[in-house]
């Protein structure tokens, strides 16, 4: 094939403005040009040996996405093109002296005035020279929104409430249940089974009956999340799943909204600021979720009691510096907290050139076209359905004897909470090695505490070529809880 | 730092695109001769690809616009010597973005503007 290499690069590559190449596909064609130029090979690939992204191919003409054609087959009379991406930017990254503007303009602070139990309230807000009467007020002109009232929102939504937030809107689906008492502390007993925004909002009046406060008990999707979100300052994410979070970030980054992100895991939060004067997007870091019940959730994998109150803290400190416009913030960053060892770092997060959403050439234009379902891996019709039995099928099947082998794939400590009793233990991650200790001849059934790692540890063997019956117990060890056994007592 | 010989004509038109893109980034070409010193004897403006609200701070340059005048200028004894691009409200200081797709040898431009005009030129190599 024949390659022209832009006068660019010509002095990396001997000079010559094209040359031919005996090759039948590209790699193997740069891998002959490198042995030519090996000075060039620094110039061409990262540490991980990775084509660099300022390396830009064409073939006869055409852009090509390279990892889709690097091993083709190409024909004889090919053209390459090796051209250099010419990309740049305005250094608005969050630099030393960075000047953070405020997310409220000056006319809708002055629109906004204070009576004097509002300045005997804020006092130490107005002591402090950062925020003062002017800064007071942008709070007070500020309009957030609260996405999830979960555990981090239960420490965003009442530190916000607290500051002065004049505009406070909360998104949530869900009702108040026994275990969320121990971190949302935005409930109590008295707020068992009723819906979250509405126990946040009597919370909210309580703390300040002037604050404007939207309670939308409404899962968020792509055909109601841009009316809920228009003419709002600032979203700060409290979601607790990727489909959410990707939503949010998504019709944020399109419409130029600020995003707040937290997430916590077990000992872990991590804290960061998306879609800010053209600073990356939570795409930019993770351009797609993990699979579905690969990484337990936070409501699968449990956190330490007051870690969202930690992450929830500083998710509504970089909110009010955000409206103030003071202060150094973690926008283009990522603050990662272990709360376990007390260690911080702070990662940098770089904007993606060819991010689908907020890239320069962006692909995705309206959320409404994106299958938020499909994306995180919440749909299996392209795989092979997999089988499953009901607690009430399975108990039945046990009462009577029936043979089968039932795996537990939990972790130790969720065995602790709840043993399945003559189970064999094997984590996923062993299944295809261990395949020998099924018997295909028999039914095995796959048990997790929800019913979703189970179904990825089905597809693992099947994968790995295990040809027996396999069947999930459909909702997890949750919900065979209330069954009973007919025999000596429960099973359970 | 190679030494940077360049008319006022040139820096003029340099100025004139950034002055009429702004609030977004505009972007161009060099064009001139390399020996020793870099002299530059004439630009070409370029397209800023980047859409949407984030052209007022990023720009991207279509790789076969770069094609087409390299081929234009071959034989003409002269080359690609750099680049150029603006940075609306912004020093004229290489971003992190820009040290990243800068390529070693060549001279890159930054003019920095605001909607008064081009406050300052300033020319990076790696």
């Amino acid at each position: 094939m024949k390659i022209y290499i832009s006068a660019t690069l010509r002095k990396f590559l001997g000079g010559t403005p094209q040359v031919e190449i005996p090759a039948s596909c590209i790699r193997k064609a740069f891998a002959i040009l490198l042995d030519l130029h090996p000075e060039a090979q620094n110039v061409f690939y990262d540490d991980n040996k990775k084509l660099r992204d300022f390396i830009q191919v064409y073939v006869n003409g055409k852009k090509l996405v390279i990892d889709t054609l690097w091993d083709t087959e190409l024909p004889a009379d090919t053209e390459i093109l090796l051209l250099p991406a010419i990309a740049g930017g305005a250094p608005v990254e969050g630099g030393q002296n960075a000047t953070v503007e405020s997310l409220v303009s000056d006319e809708r602070r002055k629109s906004v005035s204070f009576d004097d139990s509002e300045v005997e309230r804020f006092g130490k807000h107005l002591m402090l020279k950062e925020i003062g009467v002017k800064g007071q007020k942008r709070i007070k002109a500020a309009k957030v929104i609260v996405a999830g009232a979960g555990a981090l929102g239960s420490a965003v939504i009442q530190y916000l409430a607290a500051a002065g937030v004049g505009t406070i809107k909360v998104i949530d689906f869900n009702e108040v249940s026994l275990e969320n008492l121990q971190s949302q502390v935005l409930y109590g007993t008295r707020d068992l089974k009723r819906p979250k925004v509405a126990s946040a909002r009597d919370k909210v009046k309580n703390i300040n009956k002037n604050i404007e406060f939207i309670a939308e008990k409404e899962q968020l999707d792509s055909s109601n999340i841009l009316e809920q979100i228009d003419g709002y300052d600032l979203v700060v994410d409290c979601s607790d799943n990727y489909k959410t979070r990707y939503l949010i970030n998504d019709v944020c980054a399109l419409h130029g909204i600020p995003v707040v992100f937290g997430a916590i895991y077990q000992f872990e939060g991590q804290v960061g600021i998306f879609n800010l004067d053209g600073g990356p997007c939570y795409r930019c870091q993770y351009p797609s979720p993990p699979p579905a019940g690969l990484i337990p959730s936070c409501s699968e994998g449990g956190a330490i009691s007051p870690l969202p109150g930690i992450v929830g803290s500083i998710q509504a400190n970089e909110a009010l510096k955000l409206i103030l416009g003071i202060g150094e913030h973690l926008n283009g960053k990522l603050l990662h907290v272990d709360s376990l060892y007390l260690t911080s770092r702070i990662l940098k997060v770089e904007r993606n050139r060819s991010c689908p959403i907020c890239g320069n050439s962006p692909t995705i234009t309206d959320v409404e076209e994106i299958d938020y379902d499909e994306l995180c891996g919440l749909k299996t019709e392209n795989e092979i359905p997999v089988e499953g039995f009901t607690p009430e099928e399975l108990a039945k099947k046990i009462d009577n004897g029936d043979p089968m082998t039932i795996i537990d794939v939990r972790e130790p400590h969720e065995r602790a909470i709840l043993r399945f009793p003559n189970a064999i233990v094997i984590p996923i991650g062993q299944l295809a090695r261990r395949q020998k200790e099924l018997d295909p001849n028999k039914d095995t059934v796959f048990i997790c505490k929800q019913g979703k790692r189970s179904v990825l540890a089905i597809n693992t063997l099947r994968e790995a070529g295990y040809a027996g019956p396999l069947y999930n117990l459909k909702g997890g060890v949750d919900a065979m809880k209330d069954i009973m056994f007919s025999h000596e007592g429960a099973w359970l | 730092m190679t030494n940077i010989n360049l008319c006022e004509k040139i820096s003029e038109q340099m100025v004139l695109d950034a002055q009429q893109a702004y609030p977004h980034e505009c972007c161009g070409i060099l064009i001139g001769k390399i020996d020793g010193s870099i002299t530059v004897s004439d630009i070409r403006k370029a397209t800023n690809l980047v859409t949407g609200t984030q052209n007022r701070c990023h720009f991207e340059m279509d790789p076969m616009f770069l094609y087409q005048v390299e081929r234009e200028i071959e034989g003409s004894g002269l080359e690609i010597v750099g680049f150029y691009h603006s940075h609306p409200d912004c020093k004229a200081f290489p971003s992190e973005q820009d040290l990243h797709y800068m390529i070693p040898g060549l001279v890159y431009a930054i003019l920095s503007v605001t909607k008064d005009g081009v406050a300052d030129i300033q020319y990076f190599q790696k």
